[in-house]
């Protein structure tokens, strides 16, 4: 299994896992994938709870980034958002093209209205952020009473926001902050509203 | 980053010019990761003061494979991106260091702060009364409004869209049952099925032969039920109008007054059309309200103030250029403006 992660990350994780440097490549495939879950939830857990909601704490721990629960979630949301739809396949094609094209142009946008900001940094930022929405589908999708839904779908839309918000945010001149917010709200709304109305 | 004084074009009366230039040097990042880029971008900065002096080369075609970050590699060729046109202004701040594959190269397209976005917004909806949308963005066209007010309207279509079809359905449906709200139980309650053999076999042989069946059959059932992406060919034709209306016809009208020799920037071409859709986000979503003529009222209110506002904005440069044909050029411009408020309201307003 190939990590996705760039070097520094062996070096950061190291007193986490308790694993040598060196000695990462005969290990057994398990702790490599071991390693990689608890990356994935130490990533998670530095993104969305909040605690340290200050942008260098965000940016600190996603110093060592990965692109694996990014795509998991990804995943997991355009499948339960394609799940018991007509046409599965083409609801599971656009889901995932929205979040992955999605991902890269709001970093493209927040480079190129002057921010400075590691890309797959920010890929990986945004992509932990569809956790709450991947929550919300998956409450969405099991319960039928309507408040509930809504109230759920609002809570978790608030949450991607608040974690996402300071990151894209400050990464902007001063006077551009909504304008590299806005995009971002665009689509975790439309993300939301899918599930939502998901029958 | 960083823009100097001389960034701002003069929109703004109250802060004009230094003054409004200021907090873009200050940089008020509390945070530590940033520091680094600030100071980072304060050299360059001053590398660019620099390099805006004396000898700026134009040499086009050499510099192709420049290593990102060597100031005053020289600006790749005409062709390179989306302001390939915009040859001849004046940088405030020297983007063509960075070739053309890097993003930061096009910064120059999105020097836009909140307030100038803003700004643009509304003078293009009220662009017919007060016609200093060209003057204003001569000097700084950019392309973020362009590009997110199509895409804001692509959502908000299909999301009015499927929210009507939502609306339509539990009409539909409340007539037969009380409406349970859509679950997601492995037997609901299929939607009235037309043909005899859906009734007979159960529910998930509903859906299996659902599956089987025809195309056509399946657009039929999909109506009555609630779905997003019901109908995902119309968010393409949606996608495909608005960037393809915004680019294809911003490409020809800036050709025309090209081939006339006029002065015009492709940049502030797609500026000017990207922020003329921006009326039709707000009818998009009034047009929810199931009322006919109230739709079309709002659709042809929309399409004149965006065709006035094309008007008013062209009829200058357009005149300017050429005297004798402009009036045809601008009813043209007119006439595919009106055919747009038209195609889309038949096509997506109708709901």
């Amino acid at each position: 299994m190939l990590p996705p992660s760039p070097p520094p990350t062996l070096g950061a994780s190291a007193p986490h896992s308790a694993i040598p440097d060196e000695y990462t490549l005969d290990e057994s495939i398990w702790k490599t994938i071991g390693r990689d879950f608890v990356t994935i939830g130490r990533n998670l857990r530095s993104v969305l709870i909040p605690i340290n909601w200050k942008f260098h704490g965000q940016a600190q721990a996603l110093r060592n980034w990965d692109l694996w629960g990014p795509l998991v979630f990804m995943l997991v949301l355009a499948i339960v958002l394609s799940t018991g739809e007509k046409n599965a396949s083409a609801v599971f094609a656009m889901v995932f093209a929205e979040v992955a094209l999605g991902a890269i142009v709001l970093t493209i946008n927040v480079i190129l209205l002057g921010g400075e900001l590691v890309f797959f940094q920010a890929v990986c930022l945004l992509g932990y952020c569809l956790f709450p929405l991947v929550v919300a589908a998956i409450i969405c999708a099991a319960v039928s009473i309507k408040w509930v839904r809504i109230l759920v779908t609002v809570l978790c839309l608030t949450w991607a926001s608040f974690a996402t918000i300071p990151f894209i945010g400050n990464a902007v001149p001063q006077g551009r902050k909504s304008l590299a917010v806005y995009p971002v709200m665009l689509m975790y709304v439309s993300l939301a509203w899918l599930a939502m109305v998901k029958s | 980053m960083s823009f100097g004084p001389q960034s701002h074009a003069g929109a703004w009366a109250p802060a004009p010019g230094g003054a409004y230039g200021q907090p873009h040097m200050a940089l008020q990042f509390t945070d530590t990761t940033a520091q680094q880029y600030v100071t980072g971008t304060m050299g360059r900065h001053e590398e660019r003061q620099g390099m805006l002096g004396p000898g700026r080369s134009d040499d086009p075609g050499v510099g192709f494979a420049a290593p990102p970050g060597v100031p005053g590699a020289p600006p790749p060729g005409p062709g390179a991106g989306p302001g390939a046109g915009a040859g001849e202004h004046t940088p405030r701040e020297d983007y063509t260091k960075y070739p053309f594959y890097n993003v930061r190269r096009y910064r120059e397209y999105f020097d836009v702060d909140t307030k100038d976005v803003l700004w643009r917004v509304t003078n293009s909806m009220i662009g017919v009364f007060r016609p200093n949308f060209m003057e204003v963005t001569m000097k700084n066209p950019d392309l973020y409004g362009p590009f997110w007010t199509a895409t804001t309207l692509i959502f908000i279509v299909a999301v009015a869209n499927n929210f009507v079809s939502y609306i339509d359905w539990r009409k539909n449906r409340g007539s037969d049952s009380p409406p349970p709200p859509p679950s997601l139980s492995p037997s609901p309650e299929p939607t009235p099925s037309p043909s005899p053999v859906m009734d007979a076999v159960g529910a998930m042989g509903a859906a299996a032969a659902d599956a089987l069946s025809n195309p056509g059959r399946l657009l039929l059932a999909s109506t009555t039920d609630d779905q997003w992406f019901t109908d995902y060919t119309k968010l393409g034709t949606s996608a495909a109008i608005f960037y393809g209306y915004v680019f294809i016809v911003g490409l020809i009208v800036f050709f025309t007054v090209k081939w006339f020799k006029g002065e015009l920037k492709l940049a502030n071409v797609f500026c000017i059309y990207g922020y003329c859709l921006s009326v039709y986000v707000p009818v998009s979503i009034l047009c929810v309200i199931p009322i006919a003529w109230l739709q079309w009222l709002l659709v042809m209110l929309a399409t004149a103030l965006g065709a006035g506002f094309l008007f008013m904005n062209f009829k200058a440069t357009i005149f300017a250029a050429a005297p004798a044909r402009a009036s045809i050029v601008l009813l043209l411009i007119v006439a595919a403006h009106v055919a747009l408020g038209l195609g889309l309201k038949l096509y997506f307003f109708s709901y």
